[in-house]
């Protein structure tokens, strides 16, 4: 019970997140099942890492009673989807990257496309070295984003 | 302007009214609640998760602070009756109780006729519930992993829609997931633990798009979306549940007391009277689960989302021979500067980089091994080549509401070295494999439980022919990639209750022959009568196995063994073949056995459903 009191406070501090540090999932290690483990793991069903349900928990700074802040749903779901997105950024296409797009206000079919061409023509700039964190990377999709007007103009809300 | 005054004054005074509960009138609902036997009914029970014993009691598995009463979880009406003292009283503290739980209490206004000022708001629980914006939820079927035949067993979860997420942005939906929790305990103690129920189960909620991370490429699995047909308030009602959940768990046992029945109670949470739970006895396998939702009109729609590893085969398998060559350049030099690579065509090198990466990210999931300066030098040279590829089309797999009944009877007839037997057969789970492979992994075997028992006409009497308990083979095949090990293993009795043990580990390779087939050899040791004196056979073992079509499949199978203590050897060969229709099976097995010099054949018609 003084748990879920604690989250009802929780809910009200989310502010204290308010940093731009992300949210942390990189030291949540994922844990890959072992081939001893798939032979056993009839069910194969456990998380290492599970977030027990609702509103206690807030694991990684981007998240407040479970549920992921609205100012911090671009970081969260680029450092839970990084490796995917700097794939399909790469060849200018790809589900995890079209939802980017229209989380960045690209709502229509062919603004995500012009979204994936422009992230493909910047992926240097935008991904400069191998180990781009993903603070890195929001950060300079943003910057190169705020320099495309007509993709601004596309995507309204970015 | 009096009008106002009064206004002013009435809600002013509203709260000193309305926090005060009444001791009358919260024994006249418990007597309300004795009256109309609200104990029994099948949303109180299923609210908390009352299961019926043989003889009539009830028990919940549900532990941690869920129940009030302390015989809470065995008495369904005492429950109730704390409920009401804990929903109603004055000594709760009023977050702690109807705001501790909300679906009980929803379920009591409708129930029961309660006093207006005996409501009380919670709005931080409503404002937790706004955000989340739920009016829709889907069920997840995660398929089995395409190179695991033990995850034949499959996955379920819920994914709570959010009408705002629009377009793509469902990928930031929640999933929720009941799991048990194991700390970092892996094999055999992991297997042990989760089968006896040690680990607590509890669910979680996490954004959809890290679940899909999770299964389709951590774990290379499919997974299968269906949206429920549940109305915004049973959805709301499930949500509600879940929040009474918190802080709780239940023991959790890898067959019975899974994800998958938990998923089910908490449907039935909302539809109390679908009898959900009640069609599964023994093993909640979660594929039957979906199939049970799909019989009563529960399920709408479906859509696959592929897995990481389906999508590095269909890269791989568009690729042309230059491309291939190309691609296996890269990923065994790491090197872009090779003579394949650099012939080819943009478009060309495009793909072949493409499939690259996905190659990449496969094992760099799979094998964690880091890769990420190999995937940033191919990712700036992809592009660096603009936008002239498309999206992959994945084909989509057959839908797992199409694969089989698990368990199923076997009829046939048959002789044995010239002696008639009629044979009955039945098998829990899963496949054997000759089964029709729609909606499992190809190629595999899991069959666990079956018993087979046979009648011959000449002694006049049913004989137990074998058990076994578990039977399990998975073969990988060899690709230029990968040199995956295949494996079998073997355990239960024949004839009759005299132990055996078989396994055997190997190496496989499919050739289009002339639909799919895949040929394995096996390194193998079979072991019977290991409650005598113990005989170990050793040997190799040629096993192949053909899809001629939809429906037509066949087995070639050769052992030679050998035993050391008994110095003599015996061949085996094994051939059958199945045909299967709208869910029934024919099937024909013969075997000749050389046992020193002397040839025994038996054979075996069966029908299966």
């Amino acid at each position: 019970m003084k748990k879920v009191l604690c989250a009802l406070l929780l809910m009200f501090s989310a502010n204290a997140f308010a940093n731009d540090a992300g949210c942390g999932l990189g030291s949540l290690a994922i844990s890959r099942n072992s081939k001893l483990m798939q032979l056993f793991a009839v069910t194969t069903n456990a998380t290492l890492f599970t977030q027990v349900f609702g509103i206690t928990s807030g694991t990684s700074g981007c998240t407040a009673s479970g549920i992921v802040m609205n100012d911090k749903e671009v970081q969260y779901f680029v450092e839970v989807n990084q490796e995917e997105l700097s794939r399909e950024m790469a060849q200018g296409h790809g589900e995890k990257l079209f939802t980017l797009a229209q989380m960045k206000g690209c709502w229509k079919e062919s603004s995500q496309k012009a979204f994936g061409s422009f992230a493909q023509d910047s992926y240097s700039r935008i991904l400069p070295t191998a180990n781009t964190t993903a603070v890195e990377l929001v950060k300079n999709l943003n910057a190169e984003m705020s320099s495309q007007k007509e993709l601004g103009q596309l995507c309204h809300g970015s | 302007m009096v009008l106002n005054f009064l206004f002013l004054v009435i809600i002013y005074l509203a709260p000193q009214f309305s926090w005060g509960f009444s001791p009358e009138r919260t024994e006249a609902y418990k007597k309300q609640a004795l009256q109309s036997q609200l104990a029994r009914s099948s949303q109180w029970l299923s609210l908390g998760h009352y299961r019926q014993r043989l003889f009539g009691s009830y028990y919940s598995p549900i532990r941690g602070n869920f129940f009030i009463s302390p015989q809470g979880a065995k008495d369904p009406q005492a429950e109730l009756l704390a409920t009401i003292d804990f929903l109603f009283s004055d000594k709760t503290d009023k977050n702690q109780g109807q705001c501790r739980y909300l679906a009980r209490m929803s379920w009591l206004k409708k129930e029961l006729t309660l006093a207006p000022e005996d409501i009380l708001p919670c709005p931080e629980r409503d404002r937790w519930k706004a955000q989340l914006g739920v009016t829709e939820a889907h069920l997840i079927f995660a398929a089995s992993d395409l190179s695991s035949a033990a995850s034949s067993f499959g996955h379920t979860f819920l994914k709570f829609h959010n009408p705002k997420n629009i377009g793509k942005l469902e990928l930031l939906d929640y999933g929720v997931n009941y799991a048990a929790i194991t700390g970092t305990e892996d094999g055999a103690l992991y297997a042990i633990k989760g089968l006896f129920g040690s680990y607590p189960g509890a669910y979680s909620m996490q954004p959809y798009h890290q679940k899909i991370r999770e299964y389709t490429n951590l774990e290379g699995r499919d997974l299968w979306e269906y949206k429920l047909h549940l109305n915004p308030d049973e959805v709301a009602f499930i949500l509600d549940h879940l929040l009474e959940l918190e802080g709780s768990y239940a023991p959790y046992y890898f067959a019975d007391d899974n994800c998958s029945a938990q998923i089910l109670e908490l449907i039935e949470v909302a539809k109390p009277d679908l009898g959900l739970t009640a069609e599964f006895h023994d093993v909640v396998i979660p594929i039957d689960t979906v199939k049970v939702l799909n019989d009563k009109w529960m399920l709408d729609g479906e859509k696959v989302r592929s897995s990481l590893q389906a999508e590095w085969h269909t890269r791989y398998a568009h690729l042309n021979f230059l491309q291939r060559g190309a691609v296996k350049e890269i990923i065994k030099d790491n090197s872009l500067s090779e003579p394949a690579y650099r012939s080819l065509t943009a478009k060309e090198k495009a793909e072949s980089l493409e499939a690259s990466l996905s190659y990449l990210a496969l094992t760099e999931y799979r094998d964690q091994k880091n890769k990420k300066d190999e995937k940033y030098s191919l990712s700036l040279e992809r592009a660096k080549l603009g936008a002239i590829t498309n999206p992959v089309q994945i084909p989509s797999p057959k839908s797992p509401l199409t694969s089989l009944d698990a368990s199923a009877f076997y009829l046939g007839i048959g002789q044995d070295q010239s002696v008639d037997f009629y044979s009955l057969k039945w098998r829990r789970g899963f496949h054997d494999l000759l089964s029709d492979d729609s909606g499992i992994t190809p190629f595999s075997q899991l069959d666990f439980l079956s018993f087979d028992l046979r009648y011959r006409p000449t002694r006049q009497n049913w004989d137990l022919q074998q058990i076994v308990l578990l039977n399990i083979i998975t073969t990988y095949p060899w690709t230029e990639f990968e040199h995956p090990i295949s494996w079998k293993i073997d355990v239960g009795t024949e004839p009759k209750l005299a132990p055996y043990f078989n396994g055997g580990i190997g190496a496989g390779v499919d050739v289009a022959l002339p639909q799919a087939a895949r040929w394995n050899i096996f390194a193998i040791t079979e072991n019977d009568h290991l409650a005598d004196d113990v005989n170990p056979h050793l040997g190799v073992e040629s096993l192949l196995v053909n899809k001629w079509t939809e429906h037509i499949r066949s087995l070639l199978d050769a052992k030679y063994l050998y035993s050391f203590s008994e110095q003599k050897s015996l061949g085996e060969f094994t051939l059958g073949m199945s045909y299967s229709l709208h869910k029934i099976e024919y099937r024909l097995e013969g075997e000749l056995r050389d046992n020193q010099n002397s040839w025994q054949n038996s054979w075996k018609l069966s029908v299966i459903f």
